[in-house]
């Protein structure tokens, strides 16, 4: 969602006109080079300009030789998937805030205006600069009261993958909505055709709520790819043999393992700067620490819908509760009977799994726990997910290429039953008995990795059909 | 001279042989009596019959006319005009009318004379007369007589008014047996529900402990909870068998007279109270009870006032002597006389002392009951009002937000927000509401029975009916209330299942 003042200021920065545009934010003290902008047109960029997918970047204008930035802290209210909005607190109406692009060893000059209820700060995070620039309130700098315009101003002398985020009262901000990515290209360009900034973040909104509760620490029930959740994550589209390079950046308080399907990626750069060729590995999971950012590249050589996803699998979950009853493998019923006798809409759920649930309804503002339909059924996700769309002969980024047409023969089907061939058993390995010494499991309870019920050893029991 | 007294006696001898005659006029039949007080509280309570069992055919018919009326479904109305006619201790009340009545007659009734005779022996021949014969007659009792009925007649008025207070107080307790009952009846079938609640919900633990879901601690716990559940309907049954015995009592059924049915659900309040400013007012020119001590405060004045009047004349008799001498053939001697009390020592002082006091406190006894009428319709006036505020809260509020909670349940529910255990709980709580607002009616129904019979009489009727909110869901349907002795058939559960 980007607000219309947010376009604004994207038309007048980007596109070359000379536009007042921030003239409308004239009420809050603008610095006197944003209220006169002078822009420049300029040439084709000198690095492949950074996709900040459900997002963007930061427009600027040159005074002098000085990148002029302009970041605006202030509520916003973002939609995290059609259905859901979120009144979060973030920056020039986004959150993530805008993507904010330079080049090694370009000086920087960044206006924070705060337009928020209480003060606040700007830290560039991994970002080497002069103390007195790093943002931390109270300890480097006062902090911002809201109103007031602060500048911030340093040369950026390290390429990679950094971060901004506020460091005044950052718990109740950052749980709030308040980061962004901030990318240093290298002077000497890497070719690379397609370079996403995906921000991970996870938040605590109750259902039926639209503000995150920051006073969770743990129990968090939303996680988002750029401030969106599946279904309403943009996928990213891709060219077949294009390089590419997704940049994670976590600022949520758990770590995420991220994974894509169909592909083996590098790790080449962190928050600290590019890691050595000889240093890299090939990886199909990248896990993102709390605090860091992992570029990975890979080229995309395999034509098709694939997933990229968080790992942990309630992280790829909307709305739920965590504290639901387990009701799986419960015959329920004679108890629906029971309770339709009170409860005439009731319907029984769960003992079977939580797939293929029925939608009726939810509280307002609350997405379905699992959700999305795709050319074979619903896809049952949600939160940190999205999809790689790589296709041949493709020509506009800018349009969602559809779901992939598989070749001939290449997709999964149903058989029939009797072409199926008989189930072999399954040759277990030596007995654990033979081999476990002090981890022999407490009596009554099932021994470890064997099927409840059947001591370790025993012939697996017959297939279940 | 002597002839002429001889001759007054006469007449006050036939005077006074005259006066039965006169106080035959006064019957020892209080049903004249009875048909005052019958005719008083028909109108003050509407129209109700009373009836004095007496022995006769009639008594048959009133005894087939209740058992007419408990055949179907009882209302208040009935419960109370049954009460009536059949309590036992009420029935008892109406003989204080022939005691009263009796009591008149009395009063009319004057000292039999005295009749004396004597006959001398042995020496027949002296001056003294050989035989008397003599009749005395209490001559006070004659004078006082007037005054004596009036005081017995204040006292039969006050005893029917007394009566008349009883029945009142009769019909009161009815009806608030009565709407205990209901309202017993009802928070049966509300536990029934929240039973149901508990059954699905220990049901479910179960499969879930069976299935490996739920540990021994957690099922053991949930076993307490469903437990107590099942208690409190005990409790609830408990408490409607006593409310039943309670109506039982007050319309003196014994039996099998016991088979009846009420509707067993609370009436719904009227939309609006009468005008309760002037109840004070109302209740004091109404209440039998100060009417009564009114009636029976004037009689101890009349009482004094007689006691003052004769204070001097204590003892006054008056006679007639005979007498012959000579034995048979001698001639009669008549010898009127009279005694008079002499007042030397006895001048009634203390007699009138005391009732002098008896009045002056009979006085109190008038004001303080005024005063007690007059506090008593305040404070149930405010119980009234405040009662029916409760209860509209919870008719206009609660319930309705509580139901508001089961549908957000739910809803909560079916995105698997909440879990199946907490929306039953979000539905007994809406139960647990719904039992609060029947309790808040049924303060209401006493307030209004204890303010009627506080102002001694019907408060103007009931403006109309608010709609009242319709019980929970699933709750049994109150349209087929039962006897706790009957257990409620299971398909009475299935009613009022509206969509919620």
């Amino acid at each position: 969602m980007i607000s219309r003042r947010d376009i604004l200021s994207s038309a007048a920065l980007l596109g070359g006109a000379v536009l007042a545009a921030p003239v409308k934010r004239a009420d809050a003290a603008l610095p006197p080079g944003l209220s006169q902008p002078t822009a420049t047109p300029r040439g084709p960029l000198p690095y492949t300009p950074v996709i900040t997918p459900n997002g963007g970047s930061l427009p600027w204008i040159m005074d002098g030789n000085v990148k002029v930035f302009h970041l605006v802290a202030e509520e916003v209210k973002r939609e995290f998937a059609p259905g859901m909005i979120v009144n979060a607190w973030g920056y020039n109406g986004l959150t993530p805030g805008p993507t904010i692009e330079a080049v090694e060893g370009d000086r920087v000059r960044i206006f924070l205006t705060n337009r928020l209820p209480e003060r606040t700060s700007a830290h560039w995070h991994g970002i080497i600069l002069p103390n007195g620039m790093d943002g931390v309130a109270g300890l480097l700098q006062p902090h911002i009261e809201p109103g007031e315009t602060y500048v911030y101003e340093f040369v950026v002398r390290k390429p990679g993958t950094f971060m901004y985020h506020p460091h005044s009262d950052e718990m109740v901000q950052m749980a709030l909505g308040m980061m962004g990515f901030f990318i240093v290209h290298p002077r000497v360009h890497e070719r690379v055709d397609r370079d996403f900034a995906i921000m991970l973040m996870e938040w605590a909104i109750a259902p039926g709520t639209a503000r995150p509760n920051p006073a969770v620490m743990t129990d968090f029930n939303i996680f988002t790819f750029n401030s969106r959740v599946w279904p309403g994550t943009a996928p990213l589209v891709v060219k077949k043999n294009d390089r590419v390079r997704i940049r994670l950046g976590n600022l949520s308080m758990d770590n995420h393992p991220i994974h894509i399907h169909g592909h083996n990626f590098e790790i080449t750069g962190t928050d600290g700067g590019r890691i050595r060729e000889s240093a890299r590995w090939p990886e199909t999971t990248v896990d993102v620490p709390v605090g860091t950012t992992r570029d990975i590249e890979f080229l995309a050589d395999n034509p098709g819908d694939w997933p990229f996803h968080c790992h942990k699998s309630h992280h790829t979950m909307n709305a739920m509760s965590h504290e639901i009853p387990n009701l799986i493998g419960v015959k329920q019923g004679s108890v629906e009977q029971k309770v339709r006798k009170i409860l005439p809409g009731y319907m029984a759920m769960g003992e079977n799994g939580m797939g293929n649930m029925m939608d009726m309804g939810r509280p307002k503002n609350t997405l379905p726990m699992m959700a999305g339909d795709g050319p074979f059924g619903p896809i049952e996700m949600g939160g940190m997910f999205t999809v790689i769309k790589i296709r041949e002969g493709l020509t506009d980024y800018s349009q969602d290429p559809g779901w992939y047409k598989h070749p001939e023969g290449t997709v999964a089907h149903k058989v029939d039953p009797s072409k199926v061939p008989p189930i072999a058993p399954i040759a277990m390995a030596a007995p654990a008995s033979a081999t476990a010494t002090s981890s022999a499991p407490a009596a009554g309870t099932p021994a470890a990795g064997t099927p409840a019920g059947r001591a370790s050893g025993e012939p697996p029991p017959p297939p279940r059909r | 001279m002597f002839r002429c007294l001889l001759r007054r006696i006469a007449a006050t001898l036939v005077f006074a042989a005259a006066i039965p005659n006169l106080a035959a006029c006064a019957s020892t039949s209080p049903k004249p009596a009875f048909k005052e007080v019958s005719a008083l509280v028909e109108q003050r309570t509407g129209g109700r019959r009373l009836y004095w069992n007496n022995g006769t055919l009639e008594d048959t018919e009133v005894a087939k006319a209740i058992a007419r009326m408990l055949e179907h479904e009882m209302s208040e109305d009935v419960a109370v005009q049954i009460a009536l006619l059949n309590n036992r201790k009420l029935l008892g009340t109406y003989e204080e009318l022939g005691i009263a009545q009796a009591d008149v007659v009395q009063a009319g009734l004057l000292r039999n004379p005295t009749f004396g005779a004597s006959v001398r022996l042995g020496d027949r021949q002296g001056p003294l007369p050989t035989e008397t014969l003599g009749v005395t007659q209490d001559f006070l009792s004659v004078l006082t007589l007037a005054a004596r009925k009036k005081i017995a007649n204040r006292r039969l008025e006050a005893t029917k008014l007394r009566v008349a207070d009883a029945v009142l107080e009769t019909a009161r307790n009815t009806k608030v047996a009565y709407v205990h009952a209901q309202a017993a009846e009802q928070m049966v079938a509300m536990r029934r529900t929240i039973l149901e609640a508990a059954e699905a919900s220990i049901e479910l633990a179960r499969g879930q402990h069976e299935a490996g879901n739920l540990n021994d601690f957690e099922l053991a716990t949930q076993e307490g909870q469903y437990e107590a559940v099942r208690l409190e309907l005990t409790r609830a049954e408990t408490e409607a068998i006593e409310a039943r015995e309670e109506l039982n009592r007050e319309l003196g059924l014994w039996g099998k007279q016991l088979g009846w049915r009420i509707r067993g659900r609370v009436a719904e309040i009227p939309t609006s109270e009468p005008p309760l400013e002037s109840l004070e007012t109302l209740a004091i020119d109404q209440r039998l009870d100060l009417a009564a001590a009114k009636l029976e405060s004037s009689a101890l004045e009349k009482s004094l006032a007689m006691t003052r009047g004769f204070r001097w004349l204590g003892g006054l008799d008056v006679g007639l002597t005979a007498d012959r001498h000579g034995g048979e053939g001698g001639g009669w001697d008549f010898e009127p006389n009279a005694s008079i009390e002499l007042p030397i020592f006895d001048q009634r002082q203390a007699v009138i002392a005391r009732l002098e006091a008896e009045v002056r406190q009979s006085h109190f006894r008038i004001r303080a009951i005024a005063v007690d009428i007059r506090s008593e319709v305040r404070a149930l006036r405010a119980r009234l009002t405040l009662s029916r505020g409760v209860l509209e809260r919870y008719q206009k509020v609660l319930v309705p937000l509580q139901e508001r909670i089961v549908t957000l349940a739910q809803e909560q529910y079916n995105a698997m927000l909440l879990g199946v255990f907490q929306l039953l709980q979000a539905k007994q709580a809406e139960i647990n509401a719904y039992s609060a607002f029947i309790d808040a009616a049924r303060s209401y129904w006493v307030a209004r029975a204890d303010l009627e019979r506080a102002v001694g009489g019907r408060l103007p009727p009931p403006q109309g009916h608010p709609p009242a909110p319709s019980a929970p869901s699933g709750s049994p349907a109150p349209q087929k209330p039962s006897s706790p002795q009957q257990p409620q058939s299971p398909s009475s559960h299935e009613h009022h299942h509206g969509a919620s």
